[in-house]
């Protein structure tokens, strides 16, 4: 009797502990592999026979189009500045500088991978339709509400995430791992 | 006491095995990886370009709305492929992934003039009969070697406004994504 009591004891420790750090591993990105700058993450070795199993993983799972490095870098924001879960009842003010890009474009998300933005006709926004302050900076409002400036409109569901993706970028030109200075987060209200 | 808490143990590192097992199960069994989505789009040899992506969309693949995307889905059991054509004057940027999500090669519009790529690939077993010329491979190609048989080409392009995406949609399908013949 004590037998079949530590067998299914350790059993249930054995699949609680086997698929529960599957699961954990490959939510909400993964463990391994991942860069971080600010509210972005990334993952370099994405796409590449460098990846990590958890990263192959994760873009068999979620059957993700991978992108070469000579293409671009994809950058996800899943939370604001401070840290807070991104909500598309909240307006943001994202604002600063993209690290070097022929171009950039930039989108929202919700968690089932549906499109979740608009600006104009478009589903997002892009580096050549931002205006700029002097300096290049820019500044875009995120918000489910009509905002002045460059504007992207989201739908006010719980969670997004922003996609910001840099198209012929000089990142990690050098082999280095530094990303260089990327736009802010910054919640401003939300209804 | 103790032979409980050996149980427990036990039970921690059979739990570290499965969690690997299962880590490296799921490239191999993914029902819904990029392959098999690509693949289903339609038949091999085809540039296949995607719908446009507007907002409220699912984007089970990720693709970037912001762009034209287009595939062609090859085997090169038969012989070396050769992927060609001229790409709209505008950012682009063309990949070569094999069927696991690996991309092999990738370029912008960078290359060349801007505007034309030419792309011959082929397994290690094809690539002795290229390098003696026994298929006709255009001179200005760029020569990828592939790990892998079963590989498909994306196209992402840019139309700087949204009324020029179906001409660069038609543009994209006059491209060509064939099996190289010998000569």
């Amino acid at each position: 009797m004590r037998f079949i009591f530590h067998l299914i004891t350790a059993l249930a420790i054995a699949l609680y502990v086997g698929f529960g750090l599957s699961q954990l591993s490959l939510e909400n990105g993964q463990v391994l592999g991942i860069l971080k700058a600010g509210p972005w993450t990334t993952q370099p070795s994405s796409g590449t026979d460098q990846a990590d199993p958890y990263l192959r993983a994760d873009m068999a799972r979620s059957g993700a189009m991978p992108m070469g490095r000579s293409e671009g870098m994809v950058f996800v924001a899943r939370v604001d500045s401070d840290g807070r879960t991104l909500s598309g009842t909240c307006s943001y003010r994202l604002s600063g500088r993209t690290p070097v890009a022929t171009l950039w474009t930039l989108h929202a998300r919700d968690t089932d991978q549906r499109v979740v933005s608009s600006s104009a006709d478009q589903a997002g926004m892009n580096s050549r339709q931002v205006s700029r302050f002097r300096d290049g900076r820019f500044q875009i409002k995120i918000s489910p509400e009509l905002q002045q400036g460059n504007w992207l409109r989201i739908m006010p569901v719980e969670e997004i995430q922003l996609i910001l993706t840099l198209y012929d970028t000089n990142i990690f030109l050098g082999g280095g791992s530094d990303i260089g200075e990327m736009p802010s987060i910054e919640r401003e209200n939300c209804l | 006491m103790i032979r409980f808490l050996q149980w427990c143990v036990g039970g921690l590192i059979l739990g570290l095995i499965i969690h690997f097992a299962v880590i490296f199960t799921i490239p191999k069994v993914a029902p819904n990886d990029v392959w098999a989505r690509v693949t289903s789009l339609g038949p091999a040899q085809t540039i296949l370009t995607f719908a446009e992506i507007k907002s409220g969309d699912d984007n089970p693949l990720q693709l970037d709305p912001a762009m034209n995307h287009a595939t062609c889905h090859v085997s090169l059991e038969k012989g070396p492929v050769s992927f060609s054509g001229e790409l709209p004057s505008s950012f682009w940027s063309v990949a070569v992934i094999d069927r696991n999500g690996t991309v092999v090669f990738s370029t912008t519009n960078r290359l060349g003039d801007g505007r034309s790529i030419n792309i011959a690939t082929f397994n290690a077993t094809q690539k002795t009969d290229i390098s003696r010329q026994k298929y006709a491979v255009a001179p200005d190609s760029i020569m990828i070697e592939v790990p892998d048989d079963d590989i498909f080409f994306l196209i992402r392009a840019w139309p700087q406004t949204p009324f020029m995406r179906t001409r660069f949609d038609e543009s994209i399908r006059t491209m060509s994504c064939r099996t190289l013949s010998q000569l």
